[in-house]
């Protein structure tokens, strides 16, 4: 059977759409009239996600037999106005088809594990609903022409991951990871966006050919100056620190291993925590164009890799052991790219998504394995793998060994140096605020504190407790 | 055509009007609700007429005169302002609580519609300024009476200074416009066209854009003027507050009158005017971050969105215009029914504060969802309506001077994260300590408020997939405002398409 390019493209188009179909399907009768039944559920995300992985597979098989490097499809403008148009495009290369194949493959796989997983849950539809926009997400991530419409899959991407890790909403805990890993990801998106913005403005278009040059993948150096590229260049590195949590941001990956199981396999072992690698391969000319930017990545991932390799090792429950291991491959890949090692990043990137999908797919089951494992060797000792620290001088290991208990305290860095000088500020302007509608209208909440304050509004009236509604 | 638009515009003004004034004859507030809804949706009706008509006339614009000085018209600018006026007041009037739409305030909210629907139909100045005082009426009316029952509602009274005394300057402006007119006798001193045929000598403008600004600088809450919103949001009577905002009768004014008739003062004040939009935008970011009021953090995100329009129509190009312009469509819809769904919890616990909310989503799991995609709608999400409007906004803005915009990156970062936030204080979680018992009784929304919130929840999610038609409606405007800069724009740009084209 001969196909045309036009029909290639035209599937290849189609394969972000099915999971958004079933999402916008079963979201609207989910909301407007009741709940489906499970099985429903379960088949229309599975079909959905079935058809994207058959039209990523018919793309890449196309593209393996007619020896075809680049397919563009413009689908056509979005919206515009005076010389700005949002084109929706979508670029197939070498680089975007195998992340096609994997992303559809393990979305497909992890959708059909989690229908016995969480049979019976409470957030039954949720979880597959999330997981049909998260698969439209990453799609349009991969698959996206234009760095504009990769922001969007972005964005999708990262909704999506902090409503899974808030999944079990009933305790505290998870609801507070979810918001976390959203605070970062919102504010390293901040590099996204300027991207998005300074591609435009230097290169005069946000498409990847043509601001990139259509070449095979990797192709070579973008035509541009060093100044330029290196700012794009740090701007991208700067998002996908968040999207990969490397190292200044890393607190946020062990948190988000509260989600279900299959989610956490989904997003941190296989394929959200590699998006800012998949940005960063994409935006492969540029890094090429921008050794400043480069320097950065390998520093920026060699240090997570020590960081998490030392973490790992003092972590009591196998889920938070794994997001570390996922850090320590995740920083090397960053400094492969760093390197301009481009092919081997991918080829980890793949292997390693596949991997640890799988291990911590594994994971509930984890202790029982060891006791089987154990039972085999009848008591004989095993090899240990952790032989380097013993080089290190003992007072350097305590040290360390303090660090790693403490997760190299990331945690409270960022609460005393970002969050909390930010929350204070708007506490201390809304006090001063409160102040000053208090001396304009001639009346302070503070006179009337003795009184119950919603007696107006009916329902349930109780007393503030001699705390102000609106203080912090 | 022409003969059809004076009846139809006076009808949808004086509309809303005679619904309040009836409304003092019917007796049961049941009753009385299903007047005023009655009446907001055959505004509406007639709002989306005047739609109609303008596409009919193919864009231009649609005008009769009734004598010299009483002429109403609209173009595309106006009709959007109208049909997003109607809607909401609908949405308000449909959905509100009952127990907070007592009948004076039903009827402040369709006083408060009816002058603003007129100040969008009225093509002379001296008429603008007489709807943009009436504006504030009901609303303080409404006020003064609840301040000598409520002590509390005594907060309110900044409402009063602001925005009365707000007025003041505008009132000025239109009278240093109007002077050369009446000195020399000009048949109409103040129509919108005239004093553009006449134009404005350069070293007045500054004084007259200055007093305007005040002006518009209280009405949009822009930040050293704001502190009326949040404290009428939170303790003033439900729905004129949210009206008086979305309405965007500020930013009409600016695109209106301002824009084009100080050409040159609005050159010289943008840099300053661009400062402080941008400024507002982040000051209001950082303030509802901190809020633990449900109702305090939507009317510090409607002082952020403010101050992104305002930085938007400072920078006066093509993408900016149409950014600002899109915006206060985008932001407007999706707030007003965040504010509904937060109105309904207060009603149904009695609290709008966080610390003792948590929770709601299992007894309330639609109001959860209704929740978060408003507020996801509100904050420029991929697929909403604002998505469109801010990347337009970042483009306009960024592509003259790339580092300015950082502080608007900062603005969309923090809005999203507060918006999280709330959700997951109000929604999830365990229940607030102490407040399980009411927290356990709430009912999920009324039929009613769904409708209402799944409607504008409906609109934010398809004019974010095509809105084309949305903004071929003020493209017109947009083009005419952006003309003597787009010109240069495009000559700077020229080099891009060009590059890219090899």
């Amino acid at each position: 059977m001969q196909l045309s390019d036009v029909v290639v493209g035209g599937i290849a188009t189609t394969v972000p759409f099915w999971p958004l179909l079933a999402f916008v399907g079963l979201g609207l009768v989910t909301l407007v009239h009741r709940t489906p039944r499970e099985r429903t559920v379960a088949g229309c995300v599975l079909w959905s996600l079935s058809l994207s992985l058959i039209g990523s597979l018919v793309t890449a098989v196309f593209m393996l037999s007619h020896h075809q490097d680049v397919l563009m499809v413009d689908v056509g403008p979005w919206f515009s106005t005076g010389s700005y148009t949002f084109e929706l495009s979508f670029l197939v290369d070498r680089l975007s088809v195998t992340m096609m194949v994997l992303s559809s493959a393990i979305s497909l796989l992890i959708g059909r594990f989690s229908v016995n997983y969480l049979h019976r849950e409470a957030g039954f539809t949720r979880f597959f609903l999330l997981l049909a926009l998260f698969a439209t997400g990453m799609m349009l991530l991969v698959e996206a022409g234009s760095i504009d419409l990769l922001f969007v899959g972005w964005e999708l991407v990262g909704l999506t991951s902090a409503l899974l890790i808030g999944f079990f909403h009933e305790r505290t805990t998870p609801v507070r990871a979810g918001l976390k890993a959203f605070t970062i990801y919102r504010l390293c998106d901040i590099g996204l966006l300027l991207a998005v913005v300074l591609l435009h403005h230097y290169a005069g278009s946000a498409e990847w050919v043509e601001a990139l040059g259509e070449w095979a993948w990797p192709g070579p150096a973008v035509v541009m100056g060093v100044g330029p590229a290196t700012v794009l260049g740090l701007c991208l590195v700067l998002a996908a620190m968040g999207k990969s949590a490397q190292l200044p941001f890393s607190s946020w990956l062990p948190r988000a291993m509260e989600g279900p199981t299959p989610s956490s396999a989904l997003f941190y072992g296989a394929l959200s925590v590699h998006a800012g690698l998949y940005l960063l391969l994409r935006a492969e000319p540029l890094l090429q164009r921008a050794p400043l930017a480069s320097g950065v990545l390998v520093a920026v991932g060699l240090l997570t890799a020590l960081h998490a390799t030392l973490v790992w090792r003092v972590q009591t429950d196998v889920k938070s052991a794994l997001a570390y291991a996922v850090l320590t491959q995740v920083g090397l890949m960053f400094a492969e790219v760093g390197m301009g090692w481009y092919r081997l990043a991918l080829v980890h990137l793949v292997a390693h998504a596949c991997l640890r999908c799988l291990q911590l797919l594994r994971a509930p089951s984890a202790l029982r394995e060891v006791q089987a494992r154990h039972a085999a060797s009848q008591g004989v000792k095993q090899p240990t793998v952790a032989v380097g620290h013993h080089v290190l001088p003992e007072s350097l290991r305590q040290r360390f060994y303090r660090l790693a208990l403490e997760r190299f305290a990331l945690d409270v860095l960022h609460e005393q140096w970002a969050l909390r000088p930010l929350l204070w500020i708007g506490a201390w302007v809304d006090k001063a605020e409160r102040v000053w509608v208090g001396v304009v209208s001639g009346w302070t909440p503070r006179s009337a504190e003795s009184k119950p304050l919603e007696s107006g509004h009916g329902a349930a009236t109780e007393p503030s407790g001699g705390k102000s509604t609106g203080a912090v | 055509m022409q003969a059809s638009v004076l009846p139809l515009l006076s009808m949808m003004v004086l509309l809303p009007a005679l619904g309040a004034a009836g409304l003092g004859r019917v007796l049961s507030p049941e009753r009385a609700r299903k007047v005023a809804v009655t009446v907001a949706s055959l505004t509406l009706v007639l709002a989306v007429g005047a739609l109609a008509l303008v596409q009919a006339s193919e864009g231009a614009r649609a005008m009769a005169s009734l004598g010299q000085v009483l002429r109403l018209g609209v173009n595309g600018m106006s009709v959007v302002a109208m049909l997003l006026t109607a809607l909401l007041t609908l949405g308000l009037v449909a959905a509100g609580p009952r127990q907070m739409l007592d009948m004076a305030t039903l009827r402040a909210v369709l006083l408060t519609e009816s002058a603003a629907l007129g100040f969008f139909c009225v093509q002379d100045l001296g008429l603008m300024l007489v709807f943009w005082v009436a504006m504030l009426l009901p609303a303080e009316v409404l006020i003064s009476r609840r301040a000598k029952a409520e002590p509390e509602a005594r907060a309110v009274r900044t409402f009063r200074i602001y925005l009365l005394a707000g007025s003041l300057p505008l009132l000025a402006a239109v009278v240093l416009l109007g002077l050369p007119g009446w000195q020399s006798g000009a048949a109409a001193p103040l129509g919108l066209s005239e004093l553009l045929a006449r134009g404005i000598p350069a070293p007045r403008q500054t004084a007259i854009l200055a007093l305007m600004m005040l002006a518009v600088a209280f009405r949009m809450a822009v930040v050293p003027f704001h502190s009326w919103l949040p404290v009428l949001l939170a303790r003033g009577p439900f729905g004129v507050g949210m009206l008086m905002v979305s309405a965007h009768t500020g930013l009409y004014l600016l695109v209106r009158v301002a824009m084009p008739l100080l050409p040159e003062a609005w050159a010289a004040f943008s840099p300053l005017l661009e400062g402080v939009g941008l400024f507002c935008a982040l000051y209001g970011a950082v303030l509802a971050l901190a809020q633990m009021d449900l109702r305090r953090t939507v009317g510090f995100l409607l002082v952020s969105q403010s101050g992104l329009m305002l930085a938007g129509l400072a920078e006066r190009n093509t993408e900016s215009l149409a950014g600002a312009l899109l915006q206060s469509v985008a932001a407007a819809v999706p707030l007003t029914g965040l504010m509904l769904v937060v109105r309904a919890i207060e009603v149904r616990t009695g609290t709008a504060d966080m610390t003792r909310l948590g929770g709601l989503v299992r007894r309330a799991p639609r109001m959860a969802a209704l929740y978060f995609l408003l507020g996801i709608a509100s904050l420029g999400f991929p697929g909403t309506l604002s998505f469109v409007g801010e990347d337009l906004l970042l483009h306009g803005i960024l592509g003259t001077h790339p580092l300015v915009a950082l502080p608007l990156l900062l603005t969309t970062a923090i809005n999203g994260i507060t918006f999280l936030r709330s959700f997951q204080r109000t929604f999830l979680g365990a229940p607030a300590h102490g407040h399980a018992s009411v927290l356990d009784t709430v009912e999920d929304l009324l039929p009613r408020e769904r409708i209402a919130a799944l409607a504008l929840c409906v609109l934010a999610f398809l004019g974010g997939l095509f809105p084309g038609p949305l903004m071929r409606l003020r493209e017109h405007e947009v083009s005419a405002l952006a003309g003597p800069a787009a010109a240069e724009h495009a000559e700077a740009g020229a080099h891009g398409p060009a590059m890219a084209s090899h």
